[in-house]
């Protein structure tokens, strides 16, 4: 036997009593029980008397115009009806309710790998000292597989008003991948013509949420179906389709601002070009500039400013050459046609730290 | 009955384990596995016979336990930390008993996408292609999970284990 499943049984120890409970629940599931007696013709009739009653309660007292997703065939739903209560929740910061200490459970990492990233935002969870950030996960290969599960957590950044989507520095949950057919009508979602787990509906029910967005769409290759994690209580909510390069990565761990050991907690001298360019572009997305000034060589903008975002997602695509031993070249290639490639300069300056230039 | 009884003493060990790795919960598994075999055992018509027994309700079980960590209740409730109680032995025996809570706590705080193909190659004993075709991932991206479940678990492989 491998040593490790060696290992793994025995952390898990004797399951006989498991085993022997399974088997005497599952032997009485099987078997049939005696048939139930006939209802008395009086008490059928007054139970669909009390059925007929509440359809009709039902069908007066709920307003069909709750939301704007739910006019039916013919009259397609207009985000914009309900864009502007959403921006608003957004604007207050009243969309979402962050309970950090569900993140306890993450694991608590020393060191971050090159894809991973932390939240800016800092929180204290019961019972421990420290501040403490979420780690995000940039994916590899986000063009060109499903990079993200039903259930992932993911930060998202997106900020439009064109449609429905305000979700900046937001906690998302996957809730459909490519491939998955998604309808949404009158609040009821359904991923492949099967009604979302009933547990996600019975949070929003119980929050009080409803999930504005009439979709009834067959997600490609590059779209997500996304639900807020942390929905505030008695909020309308955007169910939004989002493309994989509005997807800032997923929750996987936590860092401790004083033990974990990231560019992005403390600018020293003795990181790769790469981490600088990741930090350059980081700060430029998430920070207020002033690292990012410290990090150019140059006074003349950004080259592909619009991209920014991209740039930092698509991570996994760049190759770094080194030029010389004071300047690199960073190369982004999708070995795809017609998609071009992108090219920049960082140079070593005199302290040892590298500086994006022209 | 007779088949009954081969089926589930024959599988039963072997599936609450692989529930209880997915969940983390031996109440849960034992659910899980009494729901597989339910399912199993009424509409066993539809099994096809394309591949073992074994496998198909190893994937049934693993199916059922993912549909639960992906629910919204599973992740409203409070895991408790397991508290292993004072252990009264040799100091062996404690040393290994701390071991297998060490290997416990750091195996349930990777992420599932991780920690799943580290379960079905190490513990289902499938190949990196079958754990691919399961996952509908490419099998570059299974071994990428793999190497980085086994990197957050190193102190747990062998250094010849680390490099495969």
């Amino acid at each position: 036997m491998d040593p490790f499943k060696k290992q793994l049984d025995e952390m898990m120890g004797d399951t006989r009593l498991q085993e022997s409970r399974i088997k005497q629940r599952v032997k009485s599931e099987l078997t049939p029980t005696p048939r139930k007696q006939k209802r008395s013709w009086h008490v059928q009739l007054v139970t669909a008397a009390v059925a007929a009653v509440a359809v009709f309660l039902f069908m007066t007292a709920v307003p069909f115009t709750q939301n704007s997703g739910n006019e039916g065939r013919g009259a397609p739903y207009d985000p914009l009806d309900d864009l502007a209560e959403i921006a608003t929740l957004q604007k207050k910061k009243q969309l979402s309710t962050i309970d950090y200490d569900s993140f306890a459970q993450l694991p608590v990492l020393e060191q971050l790998s090159d894809l991973q990233y932390v939240d800016k935002e800092t929180f204290t969870l019961a019972g421990k000292k420290g501040l403490y950030h979420t780690v995000i996960e940039r994916q590899e290969n986000l063009f060109d597989e499903a990079v993200y599960e039903a259930g992932d957590i993911v930060r998202t950044m997106t900020n439009t008003s064109s449609h429905l989507p305000i979700y900046e520095n937001a906690y998302y949950e996957i809730v459909a991948v490519p491939g998955d057919r998604v309808v949404l009508q009158d609040g009821k979602l359904t991923v492949n013509g099967k009604p979302v787990r009933s547990e996600l509906k019975e949070m929003y029910e119980e929050n009080g949420n409803t999930i504005a967005g009439g979709y009834d769409q067959l997600l490609n290759a590059r779209e997500y179906f996304l639900v807020n994690h942390f929905p505030a209580k008695n909020t309308m909510q955007a169910g939004t389709i989002t493309a994989v390069h509005k997807i800032y990565g997923e929750v996987v761990a936590l860092a401790e601002e004083s033990t974990t050991t990231s560019i992005y907690l403390e600018l020293e001298n003795d990181y790769t070009p790469e981490q600088y360019f990741d930090l350059y572009l980081y700060d430029q997305i998430f920070g207020d500039g002033s690292i990012s000034e410290r990090l150019s060589a140059s006074d003349l903008p950004f080259t592909h400013s619009n991209r920014l975002g991209e740039l930092f997602l698509e991570a996994s695509y760049r190759n770094i050459t080194y030029l010389s031993d004071t300047e690199v070249e960073i190369r982004y290639q999708y070995d795809r046609e017609a998609v071009g490639e992108y090219v920049f300069k960082m140079y070593k300056d005199p302290t040892g730290i590298w500086q994006w230039g022209m | 009955m007779r088949e009954f009884d081969a089926i589930v003493d024959e599988h039963t060990r072997y599936l609450v384990r692989i529930a209880y790795l997915y969940v983390k919960n031996w109440a849960t598994a034992e659910d899980i596995v009494q729901e597989v075999f339910v399912t199993y055992f009424q509409k066993s018509d539809q099994f096809r016979n394309e591949s073992s027994l074994k496998t198909y309700l190893t994937k049934m079980t693993a199916n059922r336990a993912k549909d639960y960590l992906r629910s919204w209740k599973h992740k409203k409730d409070v895991v408790f930390e397991t508290i292993f109680a004072q252990t009264k032995g040799t100091d062996e025996e404690v040393i290994q008993k701390e071991h297998l809570a060490s290997l416990e706590q750091k195996l349930f705080q990777l992420p599932l996408k991780y920690r799943e193909p580290l379960i079905l190659f190490y513990y289902d004993e499938q190949s990196i292609a079958d754990i691919a075709l399961y996952l509908q991932l490419n099998e570059n991206t299974v071994k990428t999970r793999l190497r980085r479940a086994k990197q957050q678990l190193k102190e747990f492989f062998s250094e010849e284990g680390l490099e495969e």
